[in-house]
């Protein structure tokens, strides 16, 4: 047979060291202005136009070295897809569609329903509430990413050679449960600043 | 050190520069002292259709093309990048008005000049080839080397259209740089604290809003948005449009509208007339008509003006608005506003967009000039001038496959940095399947309909049941934004070279054989170009080699440095024959075998440096816990 098909795509885990691409301890704590400037130290050792009088070898070398840190940088740079990173490295997965966390799920009826509401009537007074409901989830959202920063201090407090499989595992299930939270409370985020935005321009000037 | 210099290949007008002992300076036509070259072409013939087909005389280029474009003889194509990188599923009427398209219903865009065909990317690279002559008349020596400006919001497609051009006019591109990146460049080339800045490009054809983060001399594109069919064009057309209506209704002749020739006059007067309301609170707009004596005259008041396109500048609104939301800040958080582009004078759009960030935008700098300096200075940083800026720019839109159902599926998302990779392994959904087809889209929508085709290739695997053959496939958008796609055969690991068939541009193939057919390019013999070319590469290529053997001496295995010394003996073989496709391949076997220890040595010099680094941070932080 000839036929040929569209292919399907097989999950490869992502198999790329970020610390030892950026040259960084290990660590999951960081600080974020520290990471920029190591960032741009080793863009201006690695990148494309510095080397772009070199000989090919060399330009693909940096070319592909540059591609790898600037999807180490991308994905440490923001907390939760640096722990999404993590998790996987450690052999955890987040799920396609994670159950909302109980303590969520109640704000996200709210928010849905103000939202619905503003939809339908949009007047000035549902604005408010949908705004109101909106500072809520950005509190949940920044309880969760402190909690993400003790998460991250309790990994970086595990001694080097693997002791306790217990902890590891606890610690894994807290990470999946923390990322969770955020990635509903981001995207409800989302949808309300969209709703929001909306809101903004229909206000007469 | 090379020569680069640094192109603007705008819609409307061009302009090539380069950076004089440090500085950056617009190369100006030495007979003239013109500036900018307008992008236009014109092909003139007494007898259009006659004996000698209008391709055979060597066409008008720059002010001349435009100045012969009211006559009634010949061809003039004007604003040639609206057509670079698409298919003829993108044209709209006021393309089908404008230029003289070959009707397919899809396929890229070609156009029919005195019976050849001819496509968009020759016509650039005439404008190109006119540049190359100006910089060589104004400087007495040889300009090969460039760096080209995009739009920022130009796709792959159009950007090889664009690399094309650069190779037919006989250039070296080095890179194709982002216009608003340029723009940014040239104006914080001297500042050194930290701020975020928007840079609002609107051109004669295209629009990009960029914001970018300035840090000491590092140039960090946060994100990019736009629209490739937006301009002062559209500005021009409206207002056209308007105008004629005007006459026809005036003198009762509706066939004006239809008049091929009339259309290009009135928007040639709108285009005039806008410039003068960018000063005047009104003005006359004047038409040349056919079969009347004298001009059609009207009165316009800027407030009529700014009734008319008022919708066409709003539509600028909505991806400044997009590229914000994709980094999560407000306009107010933007410490400057750089205006770029002529359309930006239109006081409707400074306006707008001083309501918008909330401040009054920069408009000290030379709007028409500030992207083929910023070319400039890339140029000299390609060309290892300086090291102290840099700049990091990022993927404008969202790159995915087709998967089953139609569907587009993600791999690279917008603003992502560049230079990026994604591999991803591939298999077969049913049995003894041959071959695995690919299609590659640019875009942000879920359904492959609603994206753009970028191109296709094909990946042979041995028949097996389904799910069994492994395709490890990498997806790598360079430094230019340009996508190539390197496959490995899991099971044989065999590296597969993937073709991409581009879905509206021309082939490597198609742009050699274009380069050898062009009848003037009777400066040089091409072949004996492309072979000299080969010759450099092959010498540059062994030079290294040996460096890399006696650096890299402990980093190779006896088997591996057997392996290297065959390819270079190989290649010294052919090097110095007359055939250049046994110098290419040879070049490669010995590119490849390289390749390893080139990453090993890179690896131990950063080593190094980051020891180096770490050394230095520990004694800082010990430092501090001391104080």
């Amino acid at each position: 047979m000839s036929d040929t098909a569209a292919g399907e795509i097989v999950h490869d885990p992502d198999s790329r060291d970020h610390f030892e691409v950026l040259g960084l301890p290990r660590r999951l704590r960081m600080d974020l202005r520290q990471l920029a400037d190591h960032y741009y130290r080793l863009s201006r050792r690695y990148h494309p136009d510095f080397h772009q009088m070199a000989p090919p070898s060399e330009r693909v070398a940096s070319l592909r070295r540059t591609a790898a840190i600037n999807d180490a940088y991308a994905t440490l740079r923001d907390p939760a897809s640096r722990g999404r990173w993590w998790l996987e490295r450690q052999g955890g997965r987040l799920g396609d569609n994670p159950t909302v966390p109980p303590d969520l799920a109640e704000l996200v009826f709210e928010v849905q329903d103000a939202l619905a509401e503003y939809r339908e009537n949009g007047d000035e007074a549902l604005a408010d509430q949908v705004r109101a409901r909106r500072a809520e989830v950005q509190r949940v959202l920044d309880a969760r990413m402190a909690a993400l920063e003790r998460n991250f201090a309790r990994w970086d407090m595990l001694p080097a050679d693997d002791a306790s499989p217990e902890a590891r595992r606890g610690l894994l299930a807290e990470l999946g449960g923390i990322l969770a939270g955020i990635s509903y409370a981001r995207t409800l985020l989302r949808d309300t600043d969209r709703v929001l935005e909306k809101a903004g321009e229909a206000r007469p000037r | 050190m090379a020569r680069i210099f640094g192109i603007d290949l705008g819609t409307t007008n061009s302009l090539i520069a380069h950076v004089v002992d440090g500085v950056p300076r617009v190369i100006a036509d030495p007979d003239t002292g013109a500036a900018l070259l307008p992008s236009v072409v014109h092909y003139g013939n007494a007898a259009a259709g006659g004996a000698a087909p209008l391709v055979g005389q060597a066409p008008l280029v720059g002010q001349a093309a435009r100045d012969a474009e009211a006559q009634a003889a010949g061809v003039t194509i004007a604003s040639v990048k609206r057509l670079m990188g698409i298919g003829m599923e993108h044209v709209d009427d006021d393309d089908r008005r404008q230029f003289p398209l070959v009707e397919d219903r899809e396929g890229p865009v070609r156009m029919t000049i005195g019976g050849e065909i001819v496509t968009p990317p020759e016509i650039s690279a005439l404008i190109l080839r006119e540049l190359k002559r100006r910089a060589e008349r104004a400087l007495g020596e040889e300009a090969v080397e460039v760096v080209i400006t995009v739009p920022a919001y130009f796709n792959d497609s159009q950007r090889q259209a664009t690399r094309d051009a650069g190779r037919l006019a006989g250039l070296k591109v080095h890179r194709l740089l982002n216009e608003p990146t340029a723009a940014s460049l040239a104006y914080g080339l001297d500042k050194r604290d930290e701020s975020v800045i928007a840079v609002y490009d609107l051109g004669g054809g295209t629009f990009d809003i960029s914001i970018l983060h300035l840090q000491g001399g590092i140039f960090e594109v946060w994100a990019t948005n736009g629209d490739t069919r937006l301009g002062g064009d559209d500005f021009d057309r409206r207002f056209a449009q308007w105008a004629l209506e005007q006459v026809a209704k005036d003198l009762d002749r509706l066939e004006l509208l239809d008049d091929r020739r009339l259309w290009t006059l009135a928007r040639r007067a709108a285009e005039d007339a806008k410039v003068r309301l960018s000063d005047a609170t009104e003005t006359i707009m004047q038409v040349p008509i056919p079969g009347m004596d004298g001009d059609w005259r009207v009165l316009v008041t800027r407030e009529e003006y700014e009734r008319l396109i008022a919708d066409i500048a709003e539509r600028t609104l909505d991806p400044c608005r997009q590229a914000l939301r994709d980094i999560g800040i407000d306009p107010r958080d933007v410490d400057e506003v750089v205006m770029v582009g002529g359309s930006t004078r239109v006081p409707l759009v400074r306006r707008m967009m001083g309501e918008f960030f909330g401040r009054p935008p920069l408009v000290d700098i030379d709007p028409d000039q500030v992207v083929a300096l910023g070319a400039a200075v890339q140029a000299d940083i390609l060309a290892g001038g300086r090291t102290d800026v840099l700049l990091l720019d990022v993927v404008p839109l969202s790159l995915g496959i087709e998967t089953m159902g139609g569907v587009v599926t993600r791999l690279i998302h917008r603003n992502t940095k560049i230079p990026c990779s994604v591999t991803e392994t591939f298999t077969t959904p049913v049995d003894d399947v041959t071959a695995i087809d690919m299609h590659v889209l640019q875009g942000e929508r879920e359904l492959v309909r609603d994206n753009r085709s970028l191109a296709r290739f094909r990946l042979p695997v041995e028949p097996q049941p389904a799910g069994m053959p492994r395709v490890e496939v990498t997806f790598l958008i360079d430094a230019n934004g340009i996508l190539s796609v390197t496959a490995i055969d899991q099971m044989t690991g065999r590296e597969h070279t993937v073709e991409v068939k581009p879905s509206y541009g021309l082939t490597d193939e198609e742009v050699e054989q274009m380069l050898l057919d062009s009848f003037d390019y009777a400066e040089q013999d091409v072949t004996a170009r492309l072979l000299a070319e080969s010759r450099v590469e092959a010498d540059s290529l062994l030079l290294y080699t040996g460096k890399a053997l006696r650096e890299g001496a402990d980093l190779v295995s006896d088997e591996e440095r057997r392996a290297i010394e065959e390819a270079r003996d190989a290649l010294r073989e052919v090097k110095d024959g007359h055939d250049r496709q046994a110098i290419l391949d040879a070049s490669a076997r010995l590119d490849a075998a390289t390749r390893s220890l080139a990453e090993r040595l890179m690896n131990r010099s950063v080593r190094q440096l980051l020891h180096e680094r770490s050394i230095e941070e520990a004694e800082a932080l010990g430092e501090r816990r001391r104080r």
